[in-house]
């Protein structure tokens, strides 16, 4: 009988993981199905028997093909592609961090203040380089700038959070508070600058996808490569982590030692996708929460699926971008967020239990 | 496993302190009750045992091991710790939870074995039938008995439990003392629980430590601990005890 009930148990359990198993691979065909569309969405109508064409141009020259399409399929749709999905990934598993960290599926790559740091970074970038000729050393130094101020402002915080001995809710607050500062400093810069600088500045701050280039993509490609295989390594410790910090250490994790691994995980992706892409919102909230929804609480499971959501979600934002407007191009920003702010607005009436 | 207290102090700041040079002996293989006013740092001293918090000065030796040269994982699958649930925490289903229990075991995949263990625990608490139920969708006597058996998934020689009925009406009250009455008495483990109820104490207990401002006031057996002349000077409150049962007569 009981022998008879262990099975039960045991193929349940079995059942419940292939069922995650099979989101995952459901998952993977939506994002193969959402980079055929975005490739064909944009004023250059580019179809897949083209893009395979300009691909083996790389290695036989194909005559038949014109520069135009070169062009456009190598220099825009598949960076544009890359970029996306490499954002996506970042932000996702920088939040699915953070959410664990802070135990709240309300918290973001950006809740302790990553995003104004780094936006008060690019923007001192933007006004040092107005006197510079070069627009990709110009843009290299906007990145640096970004992803260095990202990585100042966790410092920041994690110095402030250790005074204060190092509690959750001490670097919570420590976040908001060098958030505000970097967010005036930036208002303080819109004020000042050059008339011609200011929609350059805005515009980063909205984020985009659009003028990602080759070298850029291998750096995302790097950092993603390392975070995630880091957070596969310590699936399990993470999977305790997020029930707090007592319960983690009574299950034999050394919980202060990976939460300073999961910071640091966490403002190496976001800074990396911020000093490329800029300040997408609401991706790094909402890809984890809904990986959540899909395959539960267990690391293992969730990253693959934090992951490709944010792929999904920021492939479609990019994509619906080019397709709405087209005389300017609407960043991906605003999309993100037109889809996001909706999602939050359910998350705090449906789960306000769990924060 | 016993546990011993040799000169051990501790307090958040170097100026006040929670507790002061506490040389304690917590027998193996009993049920101890530590109880004692609120602020007298019940559980800020079983928290010293797991290292959730680490002493300023002394130590706590495990059958005779410092538990600070001891591994995390070691000490993991020695000593348990069930806390007491009043909300939500960011968990799965009620096997994801008690699989968790594992943790100091599992690399990346569960065992077999692994599975064959949280499926006795959830038969030994009759969490079968909801195994596959979210754990925050559980009332707080559920939920407590979930962590009662993550606990078990441990398979840890030492449980500690930090005030876990205070919360749970009277029939979940009993239902979470007796499971842990049940783990001295047909595993042979050690119990560690920190009570606020003087009759439960008296009711379930070996051994019973009174804490009073960070000093261990008086322990031993139950009817020789909670007497009215103790409970007098720690409660500030005059109790009869009558037929086994404490009864408050006035303040």
């Amino acid at each position: 009988m009981a022998d008879q009930q262990i099975k039960k148990l045991k193929e349940e359990y079995f059942g419940v993981n292939r069922k995650k198993r099979l989101l995952l691979a459901g998952l993977i065909i939506a994002v193969i199905l959402a980079i055929f569309w975005s490739l064909n969405v944009g004023p250059a109508k580019v179809n897949l028997k083209t893009v395979g064409a300009v691909l083996c141009d790389l290695f036989e020259k194909n005559e038949a093909l014109t520069n135009g399409e070169r062009v456009v399929v190598l220099r825009v749709r598949l960076p544009r592609i890359a970029a996306s999905i490499l954002v996506g990934i970042l932000l996702a598993n920088s939040g699915l961090l953070m959410q664990g960290i802070f135990q709240n599926p309300l918290v973001s790559p950006y809740t302790l203040g990553v995003s104004n740091g780094a936006s008060f970074g690019a923007s001192l970038a933007i006004v040092i380089s107005a006197g510079m000729s070069s627009i990709t050393a110009s843009n290299q130094l906007v990145s640096l700038f970004a992803f260095g101020f990202a990585a100042l402002t966790m410092y920041l915080v994690q110095i402030i959070g250790k005074v204060a001995k190092d509690s959750t809710k001490s670097l919570l607050l420590a976040g908001v508070a060098i958030s505000h500062l970097f967010s005036s400093l930036v208002s303080f810069i819109k004020y000042v600058v050059d008339i011609e600088k200011l929609p350059e500045l805005v515009f980063w701050q909205m984020g985009s996808v659009s003028d990602a280039t080759w070298p850029q993509i291998a750096l995302m490609l790097g950092a993603a490569i390392a975070s995630l295989s880091i957070m596969a390594f310590f699936a399990w410790d993470l999977n305790v982590m997020a029930t707090g910090e007592e319960s983690a250490i009574s299950l034999g994790v050394n919980y202060k030692r990976l939460r300073r691994i999961a910071f640091l995980l966490s403002t190496l992706m976001t800074g990396v996708a911020v000093a490329f892409a800029g300040t997408i919102g609401f991706v790094g909230m909402v890809a984890p929460h809904i990986a959540r929804m899909l395959v539960g609480n267990d690391y293992r499971y969730m990253i693959p699926a934090a992951s490709i959501c944010g792929a999904l979600l920021l492939l479609t934002a990019d994509s619906l971008s080019r397709m709405l407007v087209t005389k300017i191009a609407l960043p991906i920003g605003v999309i993100t967020s037109i889809i996001g702010v909706p999602f939050f607005i359910w998350l705090i009436i449906h789960k306000r239990k769990e924060f | 496993m016993e546990i011993k207290f040799e000169h051990l102090s501790f307090g958040y700041t170097r100026k006040k302190q929670i507790l002061k040079d506490i040389n304690l002996t917590i027998p193996s293989g009993k049920f101890s009750a530590i109880i004692g006013p609120n602020g007298s740092g019940k559980t800020t001293l079983i928290k010293q045992i797991n290292r959730i918090l680490t002493p300023q000065s002394g130590k706590v030796l495990i059958d005779c091991s410092d538990n600070t040269v001891m591994s995390s994982g070691d000490l993991a699958r020695t000593v348990a710790y069930v806390p007491q649930m009043t909300g939500s925490i960011m968990t799965g289903s009620v096997m994801d939870t008690i699989m968790l229990g594992r943790k100091p075991y599992i690399k990346w995949k569960p065992s077999t074995e692994d599975i064959e263990i949280v499926s006795q625990c959830l038969m030994r608490f009759h969490l079968e039938e909801i195994a596959q139920r979210e754990f925050n969708a559980l009332s707080g006597g559920q939920k407590q008995t979930v962590l009662i058996a993550r606990a078990l998934a441990q398979t840890p020689h030492i449980y500690l439990f930090d005030e876990p009925v205070s919360f749970l009406d009277v029939r979940n009250q009993l239902e979470i003392m007796s499971a842990a009455r049940e783990l001295v008495d047909y595993d042979g483990k050690t119990v560690i629980m920190v009570l606020h109820d003087l009759n439960m104490a008296l009711r379930f207990a070996d051994h019973v430590v009174i804490m009073k401002n960070g000093n261990v006031f008086a322990q031993g057996n139950p009817i020789e601990v909670i007497t009215e002349k103790n409970i007098l000077a720690v409660y500030k409150t005059h109790a009869r005890i009558q037929n086994g049962e404490y009864v408050i007569t006035s303040l």
